[in-house]
């Protein structure tokens, strides 16, 4: 057994490192849209409720609870207040990762993964339920699927499940989404792990997460190959997924066009994103989680 | 500009295979990547598939067809017109004359080479159909090769031609040229010639000729006349003249006689003079003179640094006099040097010889004596007598040929003849032309002395008796009988000798109807056969030097023969040739025909292919 194996077997999952987890453990999701379940949670909800959370006074109401009335003001005033509270719901965290052929390449689907996990604890660490979704996995015709669960209990399960993605399908991100949808019942964040690399429509998907009261937060993980190409000689490229192949010639500024279409592509999506009350981030598979979390992710206000 | 072979475009069809090959044979390395999806967007892009992005796309199968494209246009032979000769035919004269062979520098190349040089590349560029003759001159024109269009044909003919040690005769050359224009159409010929011939020339020219003059200024010393003089009765002198042009160095003139150094002398050119060198030489043997001229220095010319010359031994003259021709004998006794047969009874009688250099006789039956010179006196010849009869008046010279070297300074006016002749009815002085009778003293009424030449032979024929005329009384009779001997002796060579040039060699007697092998200075044999009298046909002796004269291998006589032309040796050569009507300078312009350009494209074709090679090296 060398070091490295018994480094890994010290952990709680090689997918995240013990320092890491230790520190994603007091983060938390940071949610815009607050999208909430009626189920309780610990976010506040927009709607008054009976959590410790002041919210606001208004007028009595004939039927309104009486223990709720603010005395000490009706002492003063001689008339009755109702005193609100914040509810606090529960919020449901979906994590979508994108498991089809594309994310193999130079360990997209790996750092996919490792987000996923990230996000996961910061979820049940949060009392969120939270459920993951692998959309385009071989192995599976429909997603495989973390049915949601609340409670860090569950966090020892939804490591092995996240570890045993392997990944290779050939369905796209967007027909992923169709399938998820069909399952997944409640409001929250529907975080996106996905390269976004395919033909169909990206904003129908979004559409759909967004109709479901899911507050978007797409992570784009792209490989370095595809952040930088190089090509040296005359290719013929084959799409891992549908094996389409395709004879590219090097030469002159090919490669400035691809950088002009790939950031052209990039900002398409954020806007999709953006426009949908979500969020959007493109790491690169070289990156590393900690870099991702809290470098990215952190700044930026995904989490807190 | 136009092509040879234009039939050859045709493989421009391989254009068809070589684009199919490339398609087939590109074998793109495969790379499994994510996702087209960016890359189709990219390949989608208008800029990507732009003319010039899809021409550097396959730059490779681009370069291939440009060195298929070449290769075909080289093969098609094409070339450019320019100012070059379109004739279809065009006869090319060369000059092979002495100073053609005139080097540039020490071990440099002839005037020859160098046009050489020039015909082979105006054959090697001429365009499809094109046909040319080649026709050289030095003394006489020599057709090598008829009009054909095979190059190779014609370069064979041109390996033939070879300079000769001869002067130069345009005129011959153009004879033949416009002989050969009446069965072949043609408008221009072409001459290479380093001008080195007369500038007037008598002949009207039927066609353009282009005169490409092969000139180099070089200087050149050479023997340009060479005699010999008897000299008293032991001696001859020899006299050389030399002549140099350009800034020629001091030369050394060495005499060799059998072999063995005479004499020598120093020679210091002055301008372009000619000089006199004389040596003095014994004349008690035959001998073989050789003349070598040394100069200290470049010299253009060889071939005019040698001659030769062969002098025969001196002796007195052996001359038969009928014992009846008392004058003739009396006034023979006092010329020196000959010895007279039957000898006067004074003097000791001695063997008679076999043959004389000299018969005078008033009897025919002495004409079977053996001599090569006869003077017969008082009677008509045989072949005559249906022409010529005797005069039974007194006859008077009216006339007589004073250029003739018998009767050279002799006045014969006021003589009287008792005896002459007068011709046959009907007979006039065109039958006696036609026997080749020359009449040297004119009768009133018919010739009184008949010259007949013919081989090697002389006859003089005194039509009347000597002793019947007032002629021994005159002055003219010892200068008639001095002038006989000295012809004589000329025609025995004991008087002068003139060297032998380059052409043909002198007439030689030997055995009848014998085989003679003939070994020219070029180390090729000849055979030739003697006709009845011995005589040895003709030989031609193009080269300087000596020609031997084997019979079997046993070598029977040699002669050597030398350029001695001042013309040749002094290299000048006419900017312009003036014929009848028309001036041709000599042109500035080379007598290029077509530019023939498949070189350059094969050329091309092979740098595109380094260029291919390169760029494939560089992409892998």
């Amino acid at each position: 057994m060398n070091s490295n194996e018994t480094k890994i077997k010290a952990q709680l999952t090689p997918l995240l490192p013990n320092n890491v987890l230790s520190r994603i453990e007091r983060m938390r999701i940071n949610s815009i849209c607050r999208f909430t379940n009626r189920q309780r949670g610990e976010h506040l909800s927009g709607r008054g409720g009976t959590s410790m959370e002041f919210s606001d006074y208004r007028d009595y109401s004939p039927g309104d609870d009486l223990r709720f009335i603010d005395w000490n003001i009706y002492a003063r005033l001689n008339r009755p207040y109702l005193k609100l509270f914040k509810v606090e719901e529960e919020m449901h965290l979906v994590i979508i990762i994108d498991a089809s052929n594309s994310m193999i390449f130079e360990k997209k689907l790996d750092l996919a993964k490792q987000i996923a996990a990230a996000y996961g604890v910061m979820g049940l660490y949060g009392n969120e339920r939270v459920s993951v979704y692998v959309v385009g996995d071989k192995n599976s015709a429909v997603p495989l699927h973390f049915p949601a669960s609340a409670g860090r209990g569950n966090m020892r399960k939804l490591f092995r499940f996240l570890e045993k993605i392997k990944g290779g399908g050939i369905s796209s991100i967007d027909q992923g989404v169709d399938e998820v949808m069909k399952y997944h019942r409640g409001k929250g964040v529907a975080v996106i792990l996905s390269d976004f690399l395919t033909f169909g429509s990206i904003k129908r998907a979004m559409n759909a997460l967004f109709s479901a009261s899911l507050e978007i937060c797409a992570i784009q993980v792209m490989s370095q190959s595809e952040l930088d190409p190089e090509l040296n000689d005359d290719s013929r490229f084959i799409d891992s997924e549908t094996d389409l192949k395709l004879d590219v010639t090097s030469g002159g500024n090919l490669l400035s066009i691809y950088h002009e279409h790939k950031d052209n592509f990039i900002n398409k999506l954020a806007e999709t994103t953006r426009q949908r009350s979500g969020r959007f981030m493109t790491v690169s598979s070289a990156d590393t989680l900690s870099n991702v979390i809290f470098e990215n992710l952190l700044r930026q206000g995904w989490v807190k | 500009m136009g092509f040879n072979e234009l039939s050859k475009l045709w493989f421009l069809t391989l254009l068809i295979p070589v684009i199919i090959f490339y398609f087939l044979k590109l074998k793109r390395p495969k790379i499994n990547i994510s996702s087209l999806f960016l890359w189709q967007q990219v390949l989608d892009d208008k800029r990507v598939n732009s003319p010039f992005q899809r021409f550097k796309r396959h730059l490779l199968l681009l370069l291939q067809l440009l060195i298929l494209i070449f290769l075909v246009f080289a093969a098609t032979n094409p070339y450019f017109l320019g100012n070059m000769n379109k004739a279809k035919r065009i006869p090319i004269i060369i000059d092979i004359s002495a100073s053609m062979g005139a080097l540039d520098k020490d071990g440099g190349v002839s005037r020859l080479e160098r046009a050489k040089e020039k015909i082979k590349k105006l054959i090697d560029n001429k365009i499809s159909g094109q046909e040319f003759a080649i026709i050289t001159f030095s003394d006489r024109a020599q057709r090598i090769c008829g009009f054909t269009d095979n190059a190779c044909i014609l370069n064979q003919a041109l390996d033939k031609v070879k300079q000769k040690d001869l002067p130069a005769n345009i005129e011959d050359a153009l004879r033949m040229v416009q002989a050969i224009s009446k069965n072949f159409q043609f408008k221009e010929a072409i001459l290479f010639s380093d001008g080195n011939f007369p500038e007037e020339t008598k002949f009207s020219l039927p066609f353009n000729l282009n005169f490409q003059k092969i000139s180099n200024d070089v200087p050149n010393i050479g023997i340009t006349a060479l005699s010999a003089q008897r000299s008293g009765t032991e001696s001859w002198v020899i006299f050389a003249e030399l002549t140099s042009s350009g800034k020629t160095a001091a030369a050394v003139l060495e005499l060799y006689h059998n072999g063995e150094l005479l004499g020598e002398e120093t020679y210091v050119p002055h301008s372009e003079n000619s000089e006199r060198i004389s040596f003095r030489v014994p004349g008690n043997l035959e001998s073989s003179l050789e003349l070598r001229l040394k100069p200290d220095g470049f010299d253009a010319l060889s071939s005019d640094n040698i001659s030769y010359i062969s002098l025969p031994q001196l002796r007195p003259l052996v001359i038969y006099i009928s014992p009846t021709l008392k004058s003739i004998r009396a006034a023979m006794l006092g010329v020196a040097n000959i010895d007279i047969f039957p000898p006067p009874s004074n003097t000791p009688s001695t063997t008679p010889p076999t043959t004389y250099d000299l018969v005078i006789t008033d009897t025919p039956s002495h004409l079977d004596v053996e001599t090569n010179f006869l003077f017969t006196v008082g009677f008509i010849p045989s072949d005559l007598k249906g022409t010529l009869k005797r005069e039974t008046t007194d006859a008077t010279i009216i006339d007589w040929e004073k250029e003739a070297p018998l009767l050279r300074h002799a006045q014969l006016g006021e003589i009287s003849i008792m005896e002459g002749t007068e011709f046959q009815t009907g007979r006039s002085e065109k039958d006696l032309e036609k026997m080749d009778y020359q009449t040297i003293i004119f009768g009133a009424k018919g010739p009184l002395l008949l010259k007949k030449e013919w081989a090697d032979q002389t006859t003089y024929n005194l039509l009347f008796y000597v002793s019947k005329s007032t002629l021994p009384f005159r002055i003219a009779f010892p200068i008639m009988i001095k002038n006989l001997v000295e012809e004589v002796r000329k025609k025995a060579g004991l008087s002068d000798r003139i060297a032998s040039r380059t052409g043909i060699l002198p007439s030689l007697i030997l055995m009848s109807e014998t085989e003679y092998t003939i070994n020219t200075p070029t180390d090729s044999t000849l055979t030739e056969k003697t006709t009845q009298n011995g005589r040895l046909p003709a030989i031609s002796a193009p080269m300087t030097g000596i020609y031997t004269i084997l019979e079997g291998a046993k070598k029977i006589t040699e002669t050597g023969v030398s350029l001695l032309n001042k013309d040749e040796s002094l290299l000048r050569g006419t900017e312009k040739i003036k014929f009848n009507e028309l001036s041709v300078s000599a042109s500035d312009k080379s007598a290029i025909t077509p530019q023939s350009l498949w070189k350059y494209l094969a050329i091309l074709a092979l740098i595109i292919l380094c260029l291919e090679w390169w760029f494939f090296n560089k992409r892998n």
